[in-house]
């Protein structure tokens, strides 16, 4: 089994090609998640949270830049390699419980069938019993998948990903669709295995609720890091060449080509535009 | 792997039967090829009469001992192996002495075995000598048990020998032959009281048969054309096409023996084999072709299935990579699904392929073998490597994609530009239909025209069909025609919209033109048949007495509205021309006319002159000869006297020359009283003037107070014909009612004559083909039903003429008998117009009181059987049997295309609901949208199988064999081919409608939220 494992990501950049022109979904990502850690990633829709978590999940290789994920650089990870680190490092829930499960099979067989390629690897995997007792689905593993409900949908398609015990755990809006009830019981069952198995959890979310039941969050804005909250507080990042996003309500009053001066006065460093007459 | 079997069942069941229904082809083609040989080989054996699927050696001299052929050099193993034991018999002239003029002749015979085959009346003959002859013999002849005859013998040889040339036998039993195939197809006892032909009369006795000693015996002097026989039979039962072969190819060899022991050898097993190797190269070629397609078209439609089943698996691909299986994990995914039920259906297939086998011997004639061929057995491992191979490729191109790629529920290429590949399948499809629309390609190959053609047309269609539906649903749209937009719409949005409109186009046009093939080919094997037969029943008459036939025909069918006598002349030359006499208002009621309507033909061109005959009755015939100013100059001076002769007809079409005398030089005439065999009537038909020299003659002849038994004769002399000739001079002809003036003006012939013109000089003919050689502005020479020349004018042409020749005429028989009798060497028949047993029955009995018999029938229905037991017939049922197949595997591509993609069709139609359609509109969209696309594509299916038949029926074999007299009709069979395209259109538009109304009643709102 796989304790938590950190990832680190830095000036990750990641161009695709769309309608003939290039599209940068991420441009210059730093992102440091400790290992066990669970985490949020918010931002409005194309900000690239989707894109980003792809990418953890050695799905797509970035542009540019770099991600580690434990010891292993993904971006130069072979193709085997990438194989071996989904068959038991790295488990992705995609956004929608279908898409995570092979319809035809019980939940059960369902993770059965994710434990395959790991067991193949020689690794060592929980009992699936046990796997379905984390996400709540105890009870429920030899239903038809047509029989249960979205949210243990959901939840099959959490113990499909956490069938090998991963290390990391990145989830695509594991809580849409779904009501206040099956949602909780979602991020109750992502809350279990990061506590249980001691997994890093990435999870990429709208739901302020959501957001707001996750000890970090960070929020990805036009494809960079734009801010991080912790335990309720919002925070800007400041990004390895040193810029600064600047929080929303910030921006409303510093429209941009405003000139700043920044001074430190202590361990606080305060933001003084300049006077109207210098801009 | 069974739960995915389960949970996909349907695919399961079509993936099955498609890789099925490719191995029954595969198998299926060289089981049917094998079937078609054997039934080829069983039902042409079975037609032939024994003597010619038998064989027979024959001696000049009569055999020394054993078989005619010695052991040293015998008949080839291969061959032998497929005879009966022989049946020997030796056999001699038996003329009957004293010869009389009644005394008959014939031939005294020893056939091994010969009294279990006989009906005998008294004993078989036990002693040398001792004889038995038939019941006819008794009748005819008076013969009686114990009674002594003596036949003749050889003289020279008698003489030699020092014995009398004679062999006295004695009547020990009388027999009647039992039909069998022992007797090798003669019948002996049929030429009792028969008067032969020649200027002396002479008769017939039957068979007699004696021991064998009588012919062997040292006692016995040397017969006439004695002759020693072996008739071997063929063992029809353990003949097939191998053992056919093999034995046939031994011919040449067995021939080259015979000929060195001076034993000739006939038989038709060289025919046969002709026949069969003729007809399994065209097997080889037009059934692999047929099912070769057929396979094709079911592999394409395989493909597509299994295209349709990996693109549904696309998410499934993306979880196994997921999960870190890697591709050949997600490979494994994918085929553990899909080669189980496509290797299934190799055995299936082989069942399959076995029962279509058991079946098709069984509808096949002449009880063929069921038989599991090595080619047969090879292409099974064949079909599971193909299979296996056509399912590994769609799999491990779905599996080669990323997960990001895999992700997207469709792949990333789309719209309406063909691919790569199209492009070249349309290219190569095109190409070939250009070769074969040019005549560049032709042969059996143009079988798959039709396939290539509608491939073409699918793909051409399948590329415009999207965005002219686009814009089509978009128009409708802005008319307000939103329930019918929607539904083009949707056709025009719908992912497999191309590969149905292919696989309906193609299915389509294989329906369409096998149906077409079928019914071409029936229609023309028909009318082959009723070329060669003529009318629907034939029945050929023994002997020659027409007027027998006509006094028959006139008890039974006094109208001849049912029944009619035609004569068959043949020329004995080649200068000469076939004809068919026929009673023309009977004969275009009972004869068939395949592709000419009887109604158009111009039957009154063919009337008799309308000019009554002069009769006379009586045996005495007398009169006066005068010669008016009459010159007779013979080159180089001298006179020569001048013969005058009545040709007269007597009551049985004898003619009879009655030479009236001579004019001696200035002799001014003479009275002439001549006996004459006219008691019953005859009818003058020329006054031959003869001298004995050649000679010019200038003057006239009067013939007048003509009377027979002293009743006067009227001669007409107005009705007698004029000769006008470069070469020969002239005679007119004039008189009265009672005289005839011949004015004569000849240069140097020696006999000019002028006849009656109740007497036809030129016979006029309906022709058809070329005219025979010497023809001139379409007068020529055909044959009379006496066999000699007959002069003719044609006067209207024929397509072709009735079960005559390419170059034929057909005449008037009424003229072409006026002077003439029926000589054996022309065939004298009966046709019918509709095959009536108790019609048949009633005429052989008339018949047979004329002392007249049949000696064997022809139905148009037996003869079409034949034309139909054919390789080429059978290849156009299974053509017919090959475009059902394409339609059901095309049906079951489109309820596939169906079934995998419903999930998402239906949240597509739940979408329509939410913009407020009702279910019932929404079902209706479902349907209309896939009918439309599927009635466009078969529409274009039945115009590819249209044209397809246009190009590839030249080059079908519809005939074993190309006639002499072709009826070739390539024209559409309509009715059968817009039937064919209704039902396929049809039954495809109601299972793709029936698909979408079945998806559009799944399409709950719910759906929207599936992810999937």
């Amino acid at each position: 089994m796989s304790a938590g494992l950190p990832i680190l990501t830095s000036r990750l950049v990641h161009i695709y090609r769309s309608e003939g022109s290039d599209v940068a979904a991420l441009s210059g990502v730093d992102l440091r998640v400790r290992a066990g850690e669970q985490i949020g990633l918010l931002g409005p829709s194309g900000a690239g949270k989707s894109t980003l978590l792809s990418l953890l999940g050695g799905l797509f290789r970035p542009s540019a830049g770099t991600i580690q994920v434990g010891d292993v650089e993904l971006s130069a990870a072979t193709t085997r390699e990438l194989e071996d680190l989904r068959a038991g490092t790295i488990a992705l829930v995609l956004q929608g419980a279908w898409r995570n499960l092979l319809p035809y099979l019980t939940p059960r067989e369902n993770v059965g069938f994710a434990q395959y390629a790991a067991r193949r690897l020689g690794r060592e995997v929980p009992e699936v019993d046990d796997v379905l007792s984390t996400v709540g689905l105890a009870g429920a593993g030899e239903a038809a998948l047509t029989a249960l409900t979205p949210g243990q949908l959901q939840l099959c398609a959490v113990a499909v990903a956490v069938a090998a015990a991963p290390g990391v755990l990145l989830a695509d809006e594991p809580t849409s669709q779904l009501d206040h009830v099956a949602r909780d019981r979602v991020m109750a069952a992502l809350a279990e295995v990061n506590r249980s198995l001691g997994a890093t959890v990435v999870v990429v979310t709208h739901d302020p609720d959501v957001a707001a039941s996750l000890p970090r969050t960070v929020t990805i804005r036009d494809g960079r890091v734009g801010g991080e909250g912790r335990s309720g507080e919002e925070y800007s990042v400041v990004t390895a060449d040193g810029f600064l996003p600047l929080p929303t309500h910030a921006r409303e009053a510093l429209v941009p080509g405003t000139l700043v001066r920044v001074e430190q006065s202590g361990d606080r460093f305060v933001l003084d535009p300049a006077p109207e007459e210098e801009r | 792997m069974w739960k995915r079997l389960r949970y996909r069942r349907a695919q399961a069941l079509v993936l099955l039967a498609l890789a099925a229904l490719v191995t029954t082809c595969a198998v299926f083609a060289p089981l049917f090829t094998r079937a078609t040989q054997q039934a080829l080989v069983r039902t042409d054996l079975a037609s032939r009469p024994v003597e010619t699927s038998g064989l027979q050696m024959r001696s000049d001299r009569l055999r020394s001992d054993g078989d005619l052929i010695a052991s040293a050099s015998p008949i080839p193993a291969p061959l032998r192996r497929q005879l009966g034991r022989p049946i020997r018999s030796d056999s001699a002239d038996a003329p009957v002495l004293p010869e009389t003029l009644t005394s008959p002749d014939g031939t005294i015979e020893w056939r091994d075995g010969f009294c279990a085959h006989l009906v005998v009346r008294g004993r078989c003959p036990r002693a040398i000598g001792e004889v038995l002859v038939s019941e006819g013999d008794v009748r005819h002849y008076g013969y009686a048990v114990g009674q002594r005859i003596v036949i003749g013998a050889d003289s020279a040889q008698a003489s030699e020998g020092g014995l009398r040339p004679e062999l006295p036998l004695r009547v020990v039993g009388v027999y009647r032959q039992k039909p069998s195939a022992y007797w090798f197809g003669r019948q002996v006892a049929v030429s009792s009281g028969a008067e032969g032909g020649g200027p002396i009369a002479s008769f017939s006795h039957d068979v007699w048969f004696t021991t064998q000693q009588t012919l062997h015996d040292s006692t016995t002097p040397v017969l006439l054309s004695e002759q020693s026989t072996d008739d071997y039979l063929l063992r029809r039962s353990a003949t097939g096409v191998d053992e056919l072969l093999a034995a046939t190819a031994t011919l040449p060899t067995l021939q080259r023996r015979a000929d060195q022991a001076g034993i000739k050898v006939e038989t038709g097993l060289g025919d046969v084999r002709g026949d069969v190797l003729h007809q399994r190269d065209q097997s080889r070629v037009t059934v692999p072709l047929l099912v070769g397609q057929l396979a094709l078209l079911v592999v394409v439609v395989l493909w597509f299935v299994l295209g349709v089943a990996t693109g549904q698996r696309r998410q499934e691909v993306a979880v196994a990579l997921l999960r870190g299986s890697g591709r050949k994990g997600a490979r494994w995914l994918l085929a553990e699904e899909l080669l189980p039920p496509v290797l299934a259906g190799v055995p299936a297939g082989l069942g399959l392929a076995l029962l279509l086998d058991v079946a098709t011997v069984h509808l096949l004639p002449g009880g063929a073998p069921v038989e599991l061929t090595a080619s047969a057995v090879a292409t099974a491992p064949g079909c599971v490597l193909v299979l296996g191979a056509l399912t590994w490729l769609p799999v491990g191109l779905v599996t080669r994609e990323g997960i990001d790629s895999l992700l997207r529920s469709v792949p990333a290429r789309g719209g309406w530009r063909p691919g790569p590949g199209e492009i070249v399948l349309a290219s190569v499809a095109g190409a070939l239909s250009l070769a074969f629309a040019s005549g560049a390609l032709s042969g059996p190959f143009a079988l798959v025209a039709p396939a290539l053609l509608a491939l073409l047309v699918g793909l051409v269609l399948a590329t415009v069909v999207l965005p002219v539906a686009a814009w089509l649903g978009r128009r409708l749209l802005l008319r307000g025609r939103a329930r019918l937009a929607i539904s083009v719409l949707t056709g025009a949005r719908g992912r497999t919209t191309r590969r149905t409109v292919v696989l309906v186009t193609v299915g389509v046009a294989l329906v369409v033109f096998s149906a077409d093939a079928l019914a071409v080919g029936a229609r023309n094997r028909e009318s082959a048949a009723e070329q060669q037969v003529g009318a629907p029943m034939v029945a050929e008459v023994r002997g020659t007495d027409l007027a027998a036939v006509r006094r028959a025909l006139a008890r039974v069918d006094p109208g001849g509205r049912r029944a009619t006598p035609v004569v068959r002349t043949r020329p004995a030359g080649s200068d000469g021309a076939e004809a068919l006499a026929v009673v023309p208002d009977e004969f275009r009621r009972v004869a068939l006319f395949p592709g000419q309507d009887a109604s158009t033909i111009p039957w009154p061109r063919l009337a008799a002159p309308d000019v009554p005959p002069v009769v006379l009755r009586g045996t005495t015939l007398t009169g006066r000869l005068d010669a008016l100013s009459l010159r007779v100059d013979v080159p180089g001076g001298g006179y020569t006297p001048v013969s005058v002769t009545l040709q007269v007809l007597s009551a049985d079409n004898e003619l009879l020359p009655v030479p009236l005398g001579k004019l001696r030089k200035d002799s001014a005439g003479f009275r002439f009283s001549r006996q004459v065999s006219c008691a019953t009537g005859c009818r003058l038909v020329a006054v031959d003037v003869t001298t004995g020299v050649p000679a010019s003659i200038v003057g006239d002849l009067r013939l007048s107070d003509v009377a027979a038994n002293g009743t006067p004769v009227a001669l007409r002399g107005s009705s007698w014909t004029s000769q006008v000739s470069a070469s020969t001079g002239s005679v007119r002809s004039s008189g009265s009612s009672s005289s005839l003036t011949l004015s004569l003006r000849t240069t140097s012939s020696r006999t000019v004559s002028s006849q009656q013109q109740w007497l036809p000089q030129r016979v006029p003919a309906l022709v058809t083909g070329s005219l025979p050689p010497g023809a001139r502005k379409g007068r020529f020479t055909t044959t009379g039903i006496d066999s000699q020349a007959q002069p003719a004018v044609e006067v209207g042409r024929l397509p072709r003429i009735p079960s005559s020749g390419a170059s034929a005429a057909l005449v008037n028989l009424d003229v072409l008998e006026r002077g003439r009798a029926v000589d054996p060497n022309s065939g004298l028949s009966i046709w019918f117009g509709s095959v009536d047993p108790a019609l048949l029955r009633a005429v052989r009995t008339a018949l047979a009181d004329e002392g007249v018999a049949l000696a064997g029938v022809a139905t148009l229905s037996g003869t079409t059987r034949r034309f139909d037991s054919t390789i080429p017939a059978w290849a156009l049922e299974l053509g017919a049997a090959v475009g059902g197949a394409a339609l059901l595997a095309v049906l079951l591509a489109l309820l596939v295309i169906a079934v995998a993609g419903w999930r998402q069709r239906s949240r597509d139609l739940a979408a329509l609901r939410m913009t407020g359609l009702r279910p019932s509109d929404v079902r209706r969209v479902a349907a209309a949208a896939d009918v439309l696309v599927v009635l466009l594509a078969a529409i274009a299916g039945g115009v590819s199988g249209l044209l397809g038949a246009v190009l590839a029926l030249p080059s079908v074999p519809l005939l074993a064999r190309r006639p002499e007299v072709s009826t070739l009709d390539l024209s559409t069979a309509w009715v059968v081919v817009l039937a064919s395209l209704a039902t396929a259109a049809l039954v495809a538009a109601v299972v793709v409608g029936a698909a979408g109304r079945a998806i559009a009643a799944r399409s709950h709102l719910d759906r929207l939220r599936e992810v999937l």
